[in-house]
């Protein structure tokens, strides 16, 4: 196969080829299995939210992702690359800038926002681009500013982090890994260190997200925002996905019986 | 009391030329090993938090030998001692136009080693006081490890560091004292040959006190700037009043925290 052939195959690929793909994953943490042979595709635009009681292994499936934490056995492909292995047929761990390279496309939101206390918030969202991507900086300050506009807060544009609300830091969280241009978005818990008030205006901004089609991974305990958004939903429970299915058939034909005790605990 | 008062005014305003050499080179010398020992201190810092088991041990015992032994026994050991088992003799050198002396040499590379044990672990510990999510977050957004040391965790830790080795600096030049044992004219040295050629010991050994005093009191002001302009950088509230920081108080270090 020739170059030119090797690049049309590829691009054919890539459109048929799930943006994540977890193949088989376990991951033991202090001595507890936490995942336990899980595999997951996420197709390009897709939602998914992923659900289940805590402790069962949400949060470190999503991390492990963007290779935040490390997985034991399995395989985790972003658009067909490994994340944590230099190849697809490798055993061998990626180098750090290889893996800094790859982390580009996956963005990532955190629970507790983790936005750069010494930034103010448009520095926050160009940051990256300027520092990573060499982007120009008036360029990167642009967009940034139309990020910040795009989730409310474009008169938040100079203010610390220190200064802002919980949900205002979470959006301009959410800017700042939007300004990366990720091929996915990933979600950890992003309303759950917020007050009841904050929450709508973040899942406001991930709806509309949702609606210009980022494919989204999300742990989140907003059922709700579950029901109306994702495409599926992912139970977890005990280290493993016990159920996959779109939100109608989920909630009202449960097939699990774990699906059912826990969906009995949210109502 | 027999205290020459025309001898010490005359001490304290208009010292003499090798006064003012060894004044000079008590800041020179204070200077160049504290730099040398922040750059040093940093590598053994990186070291420890290697990924490398072998680096991290390494960094370890160093800290721990450095740190458990008195500077006085490593300047000899450096500067004679090298010598006496034939290992490495310092000669006198120019650089820049300027001689330096064999001593002055073993007097900054046994400072830097002294002083890069405890820098070391200040600069750990500043970066100890990043929190994690920050590390994360910048390896998230896909920055390779010298950007994120460089742009997310150094500023930030900064905060943490520099106090305390401010501090460093400040001991540093008292330590400088210390150097008179291997020979090196500086400012102590220098007092205590005049003292034995004058007798008058304590009208110049009070000079000396208050010029020692001045330098660690400048280096006080300037330490403050520094603290200040650094806060104002983060966007950070933190003024301490400079009575406070000369005359001693506690203060409590708000941590670093993020919301």
């Amino acid at each position: 196969m020739n170059a030119k052939e090797a690049t049309v195959s590829r691009t054919v690929e890539s459109t048929i080829e799930p943006v994540v793909s977890v193949r088989g994953v376990s991951c033991t943490l202090g001595g507890r299995k936490v995942l336990d042979d899980v595999s997951l595709d996420v197709a390009r635009g897709q939602v998914v939210v992923i659900i289940g009681p805590s402790g069962a292994g949400k949060t470190t499936l999503l991390r492990s992702l963007n290779h935040l934490e490390e997985v034991d056995s399995g395989q985790i492909l972003i658009s067909g690359v490994p994340i944590g292995h230099r190849d697809l047929t490798s055993t061998k761990r990626v180098g750090t800038s290889e893996l800094a390279r790859r982390r580009r496309e996956i963005g990532f939101v955190f629970q507790h926002f983790n936005l750069f206390p010494h930034m103010t918030a448009a520095e926050n969202v160009w940051n990256a681009p300027v520092r990573v991507l060499g982007t120009p900086k008036d360029e990167a300050r642009r967009d940034a500013l139309a990020l910040l506009t795009r989730v409310g807060l474009a008169d938040k544009a100079q203010s610390r982090p220190s200064r802002l609300s919980g949900g205002q830091q979470q959006r301009v969280a959410i800017a700042r890994a939007l300004a990366m241009r990720p091929k996915v978005m990933l979600f950890d818990e992003p309303t759950s260190a917020l007050d009841v008030e904050m929450v709508g205006e973040v899942l406001a901004v991930m709806r509309e997200l949702a609606s210009e089609h980022m494919t989204m991974v999300v742990v989140t305990h907003e059922v709700r925002f579950a029901r109306d958004v994702a495409d599926r939903i992912v139970v977890m429970d005990a280290g493993r996905i016990i159920e996959d299915a779109p939100p109608a058939q989920l909630f009202a034909n449960p097939r699990h019986d774990r699906t059912k005790a826990f969906l009995s605990t949210l109502n | 009391m027999h205290f020459d008062w025309e001898f010490f005014w005359k001490a304290l305003f208009t010292p003499s030329d090798p006064f003012v050499d060894g004044l000079i080179l008590t800041i020179v010398i204070s200077v160049v090993a504290m730099v040398l020992a922040t750059v040093v201190g940093l590598v053994v810092a990186l070291m420890r938090r290697s990924r490398f088991t072998g680096l991290r041990w390494l960094a370890g015992i160093y800290v721990w030998v450095i740190r458990g032994t008195p500077l006085l026994v490593q300047l000899v050991l450096i500067y004679t001692g090298l010598a006496a088992v034939g290992l490495y003799q310092f000669h006198d050198v120019s650089l820049f136009g300027m001689s330096v002396r064999a001593a002055v040499q073993a007097a900054i590379i046994g400072l830097m080693i002294n002083e890069s044990a405890y820098i070391a672990e200040i600069i750990r510990a500043g970066m100890d006081s990043v929190p994690k999510g920050q590390f994360e977050a910048a390896a998230s957004l896909g920055m390779k490890p010298a950007k994120v040391m460089r742009w997310i965790i150094v500023p930030q830790s900064l905060r943490v560091m520099v106090p305390p080795l401010g501090n460093s600096f400040n001991g540093m030049m008292k330590t400088t004292s210390v150097l008179s044992v291997i020979g090196v004219s500086e400012m102590f040295l220098v007092t205590q040959s005049i003292s034995s050629a004058t007798f008058h010991t304590f009208e110049i050994f009070i000079v000396a006190a208050i010029y020692y005093l001045a330098l660690t009191t400048i280096w006080t002001f300037i330490q403050a700037w520094i603290e200040n302009r650094l806060a104002r950088q983060l966007g950070v509230d933190q003024r301490v009043p400079i009575t406070q920081r000369l005359l001693g108080a506690r203060r409590a270090e708000p941590a670093l925290q993020q919301a």
